[in-house]
């Protein structure tokens, strides 16, 4: 293991770290939240929805070519001025949080229901927070070693559902283009709430160890998390067919019981397990990236009684807000698309902005 | 020096919280094995009355005796929706159950006829609920089988799990006979599930058939050597044993593998269904023929004598679902539905009993053992 030094990633650990970012535990519902609409040609929808991320990502290449050393929150501060700037900013870190509120209620729920019944949601989210606050807490380089970790973990996960190839038909996804192409678009658009906070590779670039490389970066995170999503999806169908998949939450999880691989007695132990662990990957980067917009907006001193009033925040909006599945999906029903437009909105406007610019704002800035 | 004295105090009141938020919440208390009772077998009843239709869902039990010796039991619950159940079964046992080692489902024909939606309900909700257990239809009580003392076996349910899993090798049966495999195909478009029946006859407990479903409710029993045909049919590979008897000195029987290919044709509204089976078999016993592998004329008169056979009884069977049972019990309409697609609203059933299919038999024999005698 090479030892952890310095503040700069390396392009490879960029790679993980947005992968860690877009892939939540929301792999286990995507195919329910687009089979109702997309039917048995889910997978293409899946397939198509990376189009959010690319879009982003590619602005975030231009952005990280003209302003390699400013983040997004520097540059939005300089284009709107310092009040409307930071409101900006705040307004964006407000959608991180709820994010981190929906991730960690969701990882609850799940380890409720499948393994740990007889846990109150408050220790989960203790527990996750813990471990998430300890890992943001030792900064970016951590957090990428641990987005590693995770990314193993995922390709174990898809090596798992390959044991179901077996049992399944394809019959289950056939007739592929059974489905008009206007359904297909409409649950791709659905599909944004899974590839969503790609918009975080403008606050990470210029912290980049080779800022020219973010092209390759982002090609490959946004490749790698569409064939995951692509695959989850389409194994869901292809195992459990579209009549059975509406039925049940969580769709993937129901896929993974049924996996018989031999002497693994208890492969569904096995994959809660890697769920578990990506879901606190995904908090221990939400809590990194809070810190850091918080330190943007007003310098933290004390960082350890900001860590610990983001947990304290985090726990309190989560067992009054998203106790339940019912309240966390009424509350993202609203909130996901407005969100996302939001975010689109903010990312697009100040790369727009700051690219049309021809005199460098920043430098302009700081001669003053 | 300052700052990390502030850090250590920062630490401490963090590991402070945390331990309050994990002594002074009320933790359940997750009860020991050895006080619990462990669900072996749930056998599903249904009883009319007056006031409506009651519930009987009797747990076969494993009981841990002091000696070490492990014996079953039966713990009984009726009431009137499948929940209240479990409340009523826990006034008669001092222990709470485990559920999640479950080996067999009983399900009363009765109950089957009625409708099995709510069983596949209240067990799909629970998490703990062991996917892997074989179900049955049974035609009696299911009370009947659990408190059966069968030698060897320290439950009935222990001793069908048994039963089923060497049916797949001799009767052509599927492997499909799951709890998942019910919840997969219940509510699917173009699917039908069907299940072992078993009964009991002078005190011993045999599979007697199968038990065919029409979405949740059992339309018809039919009997062993019609569930071989159907078998061959519905299964993608199976084995079995297949026999040619001229009378009663002379015959063959042969060991084979089947395996299944579906073809689907729709000409204007009415489809049309193409199955080639291609059966090879190893010959196991043989008083027909003298000459059967000296002499190609005759092995080649065999096999075309057996596959005619075999496509007359797979025909008789095919016309007496079209006909008799009226359900799609080959799973045809799923393919129909994969090519010419889902959700228009087509019931595959009426479909599938007014189609034409057309069965088409290749048989081969494989090998001859150590040699005929």
């Amino acid at each position: 293991m090479n030892k952890l030094s310095g503040n700069k990633i390396t392009p490879n650990e960029a790679v993980y770290i947005l992968i860690g970012i877009m892939l939540d535990l929301n792999i286990v519902s995507i195919a329910n939240a687009l089979v109702p609409i997309a039917k048995q040609t889910s997978w293409i929808s899946a397939l198509l929805g990376g189009v959010y991320p690319l879009y982003v990502g590619i602005l975030a290449v231009f952005v990280s070519r003209k302003y390699p050393k400013d983040n997004i929150l520097t540059l939005s501060k300089n284009i709107f001025g310092n009040i409307i700037g930071n409101i900006l900013n705040f307004l964006f870190l407000i959608s991180l949080m709820i994010y981190f509120c929906a991730g960690l209620s969701e990882v609850t729920i799940i380890s409720r229901t499948y393994v740990v019944p007889f846990l109150s949601s408050l220790k989960i989210y203790v527990s996750i927070l813990l471990l998430a606050a300890y890992t943001a807490s030792k900064g970016l380089k951590t957090v990428s070693r641990i987005c590693f970790f995770n990314f193993i973990g995922l390709i174990t996960l898809i090596i798992i559902s390959l044991g179901i190839l077996r049992n399944g038909s394809l019959l289950n996804v056939s007739p592929v283009f059974g489905v008009s192409l206007k359904k297909i678009i409409a649950a791709s658009r659905d599909s944004a709430y899974d590839y969503a906070l790609m918009e975080t590779v403008f606050l990470i670039y210029p912290l980049i160890e080779d800022s020219k490389k973010i092209k390759t970066i982002v090609l490959k995170s946004t490749a790698f998390i569409v064939i995951v999503y692509t695959w989850i999806t389409f194994i869901s169908i292809y195992y459990l067919g579209i009549d059975i998949i509406p039925k049940t939450i969580w769709a993937f999880v129901e896929v993974s019981r049924d996996i018989e691989i031999k002497n693994i007695t208890n492969l569904r132990y096995l994959v809660l397990f890697i769920l578990l662990f990506i879901s606190i990957k995904s908090m221990s980067i939400l809590y990194y990236l809070s810190l850091l917009i918080l330190d943007n907006i007003k310098k933290i001193k004390n960082k350890p009684i900001v860590i610990f009033l983001i947990g304290i925040l985090v726990i309190y909006v989560c067992k009054n807000y998203f106790k339940t599945l019912h309240d966390r999906n009424e509350i993202l029903e609203y909130a996901i698309p407005v969100i996302t437009i939001y975010n689109l909105s903010y990312v697009s406007v100040i790369s727009l902005v700051s690219l049309l610019k021809k005199d460098d704002i920043v430098g302009k800035k700081q001669k003053k | 020096m300052e700052k990390n004295k502030k850090n250590k105090v920062m630490i401490i009141c963090v590991l402070v919280a945390v331990l309050i938020v994990f002594f002074l919440e009320k933790s359940e208390e997750a009860p020991n094995v050895e006080e619990l009772d462990i669900a072996v077998g749930i056998g599903y009843n249904i009883t009319e009355k007056s006031d409506g239709i009651y519930y009987d869902i009797p747990f076969n039990v494993y009981y841990f005796q002091e000696n070490g010796k492990t014996k079953s039991n039966i713990r009984q619950g009726r009431d009137k929706t499948t929940g209240q159940v479990k409340q009523e079964r826990q006034r008669e046992s001092p222990r709470s159950y485990s559920l999640g080692f479950e080996k067999v489902v009983l399900i009363e024909e009765k109950f089957a006829k009625y409708g099995i939606r709510g069983i596949l309900d209240v067990s799909f909700n629970l998490p703990k609920f062991n996917n892997d257990a074989f179900v049955f239809v049974c035609r009696e009580n299911t009370n009947e089988y659990f408190k059966e003392d069968i030698m060897g076996y320290t439950s009935t349910s222990d001793f069908l799990y048994g039963l089923i899993k060497n049916m797949q090798d001799n009767w052509f049966f599927g492997e499909n006979y799951k709890y998942k495999d019910l919840i997969l195909i219940v509510d699917s478009e173009g699917r039908n599930a069907v299940l072992p029946y078993i009964e009991k006859e002078k005190d011993e407990i045999a599979i007697k058939g199968m038990a065919l479903f029409k979405g949740d409710k059992l339309k018809a029993v039919i009997d062993i050597n019609d569930a071989k045909w159907m078998n061959i049919l519905r299964e993608k590979k199976s084995k079995g044993l297949l026999t040619l008897k001229k009378n009663s000195k002379e015959y063959i029987n042969s060991y084979s593998s089947s395996q299944k290919k579906v073809k689907c044709i729709k000409n204007g509204e009415e489809c049309k269904f193409i199955i080639d089976l291609d059966i090879s078999g190893d010959i196991i016993s043989n008083t027909m023929y003298k000459d059967l592998f000296s002499n190609t004329e005759t092995l080649k008169n065999f096999e075309k004598l057996m596959a005619s056979e075999i496509r007359g009884y797979l025909l008789d069977f095919v016309k007496k679902m079209q006909t008799d049972y009226r359900v799609d019990c080959l799973e045809l309409g799923k393919i129909a539905a994969a090519k010419y697609g889902r959700g228009t609203g087509v019931d595959w059933n009426e479909v599938v009993c007014r189609s034409e299919i057309e069965i088409n038999v290749r048989f081969k024999v494989n090998s001859v053992g150590r040699g005929e005698y």
